[in-house]
């Protein structure tokens, strides 16, 4: 098999793979700016409030364990670099190694959120999280308690997009199990690549932003 | 398919690199200024993300557009909106 050998059949109205492949990419590239934006936003109002609640940020960020924040962008990469060669087998119709990779970078997702939710759990017990529970000891426990705010807003945004490209994936998955082996998708699997690729680099910003303020 | 393999482990080899170097950054006593390297490295690791993981390298300019006009956008929002607080006091 050579490379790039897996095509799609045509849909309307393309007439051309080349150009039905283009549109998709292009497609998900429109999707993923509009999610910059998304994102975008509250990284701006994270650097308003980093800004004037200077303090207070500095003594929240130390409730942070930046070891586990480690941790996961480890696992997030990884699964960003087994996600990448299954798009490639995808555009090969290497089905067998395509259907494995995906089962790597899913339980790869899987344990991010896994350790995600474990750190909420500890915030929890800590009583870190926003609301009528918070309690904090610092000069200034409103400003400690905005740090939190955008902690659990961002990251847990960050973690819904996790979770809709696990279900992706296991849906690409399962159908491409059980389709007819002759029958070749690489063009969303690109698209989920280019996905999944984007929820990693949105956590690329997360990481040093709340775990790395103040690591103890 | 042993070619890219390399390729892309390369590639993730730089990435736990930067992320080794982030973190270590994060100890050194910089103060109110530990933020700037670490965000410096993300958008190091972003781009390689987007040229290789998401292979803009080898994509038509369309794309290269598209992909950057998210952080156009966004690099304007940030511009003006700091530029406003740190030009005028903050009501605490």
């Amino acid at each position: 098999m050579t490379a790039e050998a897996a095509a799609e059949p045509l849909n309307f109205p393309f007439k051309e793979a080349a150009h039905q492949r283009e549109s998709a990419l292009f497609g998900m590239w429109i999707f993923l700016a509009t999610e910059v934006l998304f994102f975008g936003g509250m990284f701006t109002a994270y650097t308003v409030y980093r800004y004037s609640h200077w303090q207070a940020f500095q003594e929240a960020a130390r409730h942070q364990e930046w070891y586990l924040g480690c941790l996961n962008t480890l696992v997030l990469l990884t699964s960003g670099f087994t996600m990448a060669l299954a798009v490639e087998c995808a555009r090969r119709g290497n089905r067998g190694w395509l259907l494995g990779l995906l089962t790597i970078t899913w339980v790869l997702g899987a344990a991010f959120l896994g350790i995600e939710g474990y750190e909420y759990h500890s915030k929890f017990g800590e009583h870190l999280v926003p609301g009528s529970g918070f309690h904090f000891d610092g000069t200034d426990p409103g400003g400690s308690e905005l740090f939190f705010v955008l902690y659990f807003t961002m990251t847990g945004m960050h973690m819904f997009h996790m979770f809709v490209g696990l279900m992706l994936i296991l849906f690409f998955g399962v159908w491409t199990r059980f389709s007819p082996r002759e029958t070749a998708m690489p063009n969303r699997f690109e698209v989920l690549g280019l996905y999944w690729a984007f929820v990693d680099i949105v956590w690329l910003f997360l990481y040093p932003l709340f775990y790395l303020v103040h690591p103890r | 398919m042993k070619a890219k393999f390399g390729h892309y482990l390369r590639v993730l080899g730089s990435l736990y690199l930067l992320l080794a170097i982030t973190t270590g950054l994060a100890f050194l006593p910089l103060d109110a200024w530990n933020w700037l390297p670490s965000v410096v490295i993300a958008f190091v690791m972003a781009g390689l993300i987007m040229l290789f993981f998401m292979r803009l390298r080898q994509s038509e300019p369309l794309l290269w557009l598209t992909s950057a006009s998210g952080f156009a956008w966004l690099s304007l929002l940030m511009l003006f909106v700091v530029l406003d607080y740190i030009s005028r006091p903050w009501p605490r």
